[in-house]
């Protein structure tokens, strides 16, 4: 493929993207607006003929309308607001129904409610959307998520056209190939991870309530009252505390896994029983423990009552309901760490251990020269893997213990769930998101920095 | 001569497929299904079911789906995707509590401008009840059905005590007097067995008590709490309600979740408690036992503080269309539909609540012999209208508010400490008002 023909490929992909991001965003403006422009016609045309009927000028009409449905009534309707206020979209018929007589009724947000006795619904209910809405929507030509969209577009399409005249044919027809098997996957990848990933970011910095119209800008607003949550931090601690099962579970794991590696009877039935809670599903787990964990009849009480030990309310006490949730994590995760363990076990070749045997190390040295740095990846995995799905717990909280009791178990996912869906601040919830990824990112680096250093011994 | 045998085998095939697939587009075109949400157990949506088919009976082409989602928070949030998406539900359950957020975002559709048209009576619904749906002169939700909390005593524990049945009106000293007697060591271990109330952290269990023994914890007008979470009434009925647990040990262990596991029905069954404050929701699980004769129950008003009026809480839901609906007329129509005396009679055969329809509701009581069903239309006199229909952020408001029993049983703490901490909580809270820019 000529560097021409490659050129000439970019430049029409990049403008059928940008014509593509611009013609969406001017057709949905189109949508809401012509929605809009029905709705406010029909309260315009109402308010002007009650004004008309009262005897106020026209100027003043206009003013109170703006002010009314901060529309731009000017715009709109121009000096012969009766007249060409009426849009297509809205039957002449109707207007004529409309009754002069009858007193404008106040709506909730001050605007006047025309059409009490119209017969036409969906007209009716458009009025609605105008009265409570705001009904205020001008278009822009180009809005700025969609220009830095097509933004990025030019500038990836300027960087291909530079390549494209330095890389080699060859090279080119490769990417090309390339690129057509990526296509999909990418696309895939962009709507539904980069797509809502981008859309939270949006979020964080604007206050939305999911079923409003609305959605302002707020700077770092979201941000900075986080920071000034005391419940926010609570929850950040509560999950960094509660993340310490994944050394405890790395620890039992490895044990079980040394145990069970070896090719004896019931090895294999054993693995499959400490396997099994991983599978189970977790709301399932969640009610059978709440009911072991019951202090009037638990079996967890009952156990240690026989050794002399008192009743403990497991989920109903501050001090231990935290606890509680991560001996059931541990009791979860352990089959599937252990698994994990298994296999980087069995990846280590038999020759290190009898080098070790010939050079006379014990069972011990043999564990912490030999076995322990090989399984320096594994552990790697099993704890990167281990802290960001603690970090990410929700389930097991929502189903035990919804954050309580004196938000002992209120950890920082529950709290996004609560505050987005459950308070509907969107905006607020994202900037939690945001502050959960950057936290995971910064412990994640951190992690391959000290344990990400490759042992070889060939 | 193969190759054009398959072709015309292909052809064919391709042809019948066509027409199966045109067949099926204008079958599938015939006809408009209207869609009804709701969070029905499989009971009632089985006494759904028994009417709803009306509907479509009397509008050729118009079928009716009822879709159910029994979780409320799961439900709550696949109505709010729905209507952000712009595929609600022609008709939809609405919670009290949900319809400040709903209408102050402009998602209800208006449907007071068509009760006439449409044939319900507004005057029909019990006023109260209507009230919680009203804003003004407009109507967001028909009133499917209601509930006031009142107190339900174990009658088997009152007489193993030879302890007289409470009045229908009783006094909070009268009420401690009472459950002090009923709390005992049966047989005699040093512990004891039998309780005589239950204490939940959960507010929708307490803010009828609270506001019977003269607190309340916002301001009337609803915007903050300060100066009356923290007022003297307020502390007062808060050291009342928690001493039951911290002085008088009158409450078994004291549940510390919000998820509540059924502890307090199932120590009300068999005994080991003796009064429990309940809804018209908890009928249903109740009516079993009481046709049983498994035990006995009987209902009376919430204990009020001496020297201010008895009081209640009523919860109600309604039907409600979204703005965004796509068959309005026949939305609005089938809301009609699903709060006319018909389906509330059916309806009322479940007993989960008390239709809303007045004469509908008058008419159920009548038809009790137990008595049990007049105490619940007698406490509606003294229902008011819960916070969570008034204003938007009742939601966080009653995250916060179980701190306050957390702290005051749980950890002892100091009643106007802990009053007036939580209410500089609260007044933040409602200082922050939807699409208004955090400080």
């Amino acid at each position: 493929m000529s560097a021409r023909s490659f050129r000439t490929g970019v430049v029409v992909v990049a403008a059928v993207c940008c014509a593509g991001l611009i013609a969406g965003q001017r057709w949905g403006d189109a949508r809401a607006r012509q929605q809009h422009r029905g709705a406010v016609a029909l309260l315009a045309a109402d308010s002007v003929r009650v004004a008309q009927a009262r005897g106020e000028a026209p100027a003043a009409t206009l003013a109170r309308l703006e002010r009314r449905t901060g529309y731009r009534a000017t715009v709109l309707c121009g000096p012969d607001p009766v007249r060409q206020c009426v849009g297509a979209s809205v039957r002449p018929s109707l207007l004529d129904s409309l009754r002069l007589d009858e007193a404008p009724r106040p709506w909730p947000d001050g605007a006047i409610a025309p059409l009490t006795d119209a017969d036409d619904w969906d007209v009716v209910g458009a009025v609605a959307v105008a009265a409570t809405s705001g009904a205020e929507r001008p278009l822009a030509p180009v809005r700025p998520v969609t220009g830095i969209c097509v933004l990025l577009v030019a500038s990836l399409a300027a960087w291909l056209w530079r390549w494209a005249g330095d890389a080699p044919e060859r090279r080119r027809r490769e990417t090309l190939v390339a690129w057509s098997f990526l296509g999909i996957p990418f696309l895939h990848l962009a709507v539904f991870s980069f797509g809502p990933l981008a859309f939270t970011v949006y979020l964080a910095f604007h206050e939305w309530s999911l079923v409003a119209d609305a959605r302002p800008f707020v700077g770092l607003a979201n941000f900075r009252e986080l920071a000034r949550d005391p419940l926010f931090w609570r929850t950040l601690w509560n999950t960094a505390l509660y993340t310490t099962y994944v050394p405890i579970t790395m620890a039992l794991a490895l044990g079980l896994a040394l145990l069970l590696n070896r090719r004896r009877g019931g090895e294999r039935l054993l693995r499959t029983v400490v396997f099994l809670p991983f599978v189970t599903s977790a709301v399932a787990i969640a009610i059978v423990w709440q009911w072991m964990f019951n202090p009037d009849f638990g079996l967890a009480n009952y156990l240690l009552g026989l050794v002399g030990v008192p009743s403990i309310d497991w989920l109903g006490s501050a001090r231990t309901a935290l606890f509680a949730i991560i001996l059931v994590t541990v009791w979860t995760q352990v089959g599937y760490q252990m698994i994990v363990f298994l296999a980087g076990l069995q990846g280590i070749p038999q020759t290190y251990y009898d080098a070790a045997l010939v050079d006379g190390a014990s069972p011990w040295r043999r564990f912490r020269h030999v076995t322990l740095p090989l399984l320096r990846p594994v552990v790697l995995f099993v704890l990167v893997t281990g802290i960001i799905s603690g970090f990410q717990v929700f389930t097991l909280v929502y189903m035990m213990t919804e954050g309580g009791p004196l938000h002992s178990t209120d950890v920082i996912v529950y709290r996004i769930y609560q505050t987005a869906w459950e308070f509907l601040r969107f905006g607020s919830a994202s900037a939690m998101a945001l502050v959960l990824f950057g936290v995971l990112l910064a412990v994640t680096v951190v992690q391959f920095k000290l344990l990400g250093k490759r042992v070889d011994y060939t | 001569m193969a190759v054009r045998r398959c072709a015309g085998a292909l052809v064919r095939r391709s042809a019948g497929t066509l027409f199966l697939l045109l067949a099926a587009c204008a079958a599938a075109d015939r006809g408009t299904t209207l869609t009804v949400s709701n969070w029905a157990g499989w009971q009632e949506q089985r006494l759904e079911e028994a009417y709803i088919g009306g509907f479509g009976a009397a509008r050729p082409g118009v079928r009716v789906s009822l879709e159910s989602v029994s979780n409320q928070a799961e439900y709550r949030d696949r109505i709010l995707t729905s209507i952000a998406a712009g595929a609600p539900p022609d008709v939809f359950l609405l919670d009290n509590i949900d319809i400040p957020a709903f209408v102050e975002s402009g998602t209800l559709l208006d449907l007071a401008p068509y009760a006439a048209r449409v044939g319900v009576p507004l005057e029909g619904f019990d006023p109260e009840v209507l009230a919680i749906f009203r804003r003004g002169a407009a109507v967001y939700a028909l009133p499917k059905g209601f509930t006031p909390m009142v107190l339900a005593y174990n009658k088997e524990v009152f007489d193993r005590f030879l302890i007289p049945y409470p009045p229908e009106e009783w006094s909070w000293e009268a009420f401690r007097a009472a459950a002090k007697a009923l709390t005992r060591d049966t047989d005699g271990d040093g512990t004891r067995d039998v309780y005589g109330f239950w204490l939940d952290r959960r507010p929708f269990m307490w803010i009828a008590s609270l506001w019977a023994l003269g607190g309340d914890v916002l301001c009337p007008e609803g915007t903050r709490a300060s100066g009356c979470l923290d007022a003297p009434n307020s502390v007062w009925a808060f050291s009342a309600l928690t001493g039951l647990a911290t002085r008088d040990s009158v409450v078994p262990r004291y549940f510390g979740l919000r998820r509540s596991l059924g502890d307090h029905l199932r120590n009300f069954y068999s005994g080991r408690l003796a009064m429990i404050p309940v809804g018209h929701f908890w009928m249903p699980q109740f009516r079993p036992f009481l046709e049983q004769g498994r035990v006995r129950v009987g209902f009376t008003q919430l204990p009020h503080r001496e020297g201010f009026p008895p009081a209640t809480v009523l919860y109600a839901s309604g039907f409600a269309v979204a703005r965004n609906a796509h068959h309005k007329r026949l939305s609005v129509e089938l809301a009609a539909f699903m709060v006319d005396s018909l389906a509330q009679v059916t309806r009322a055969a479940g007993g989960l609540e008390i239709p809303a329809l007045s004469r509908v509701a008058d008419q159920v009581v009548r038809a009790d012999t137990s008595g049990l069903e007049g105490v619940f239309r007698r406490a509606v006199r003294t229902g008011r209208m819960p916070w969570g229909a008034r204003i938007g952020r009742w939601r966080e408001v009653e995250a916060i508010l179980p701190d306050i029993i957390d702290r005051l049983v749980m950890n002892g703490e100091d009643v106007e400490t802990v009053l007036h901490d939580v209410a500089r909580q609260l007044d933040a809270v409602l200082a922050r008002r939807a699409g208004e820019r955090p400080r």
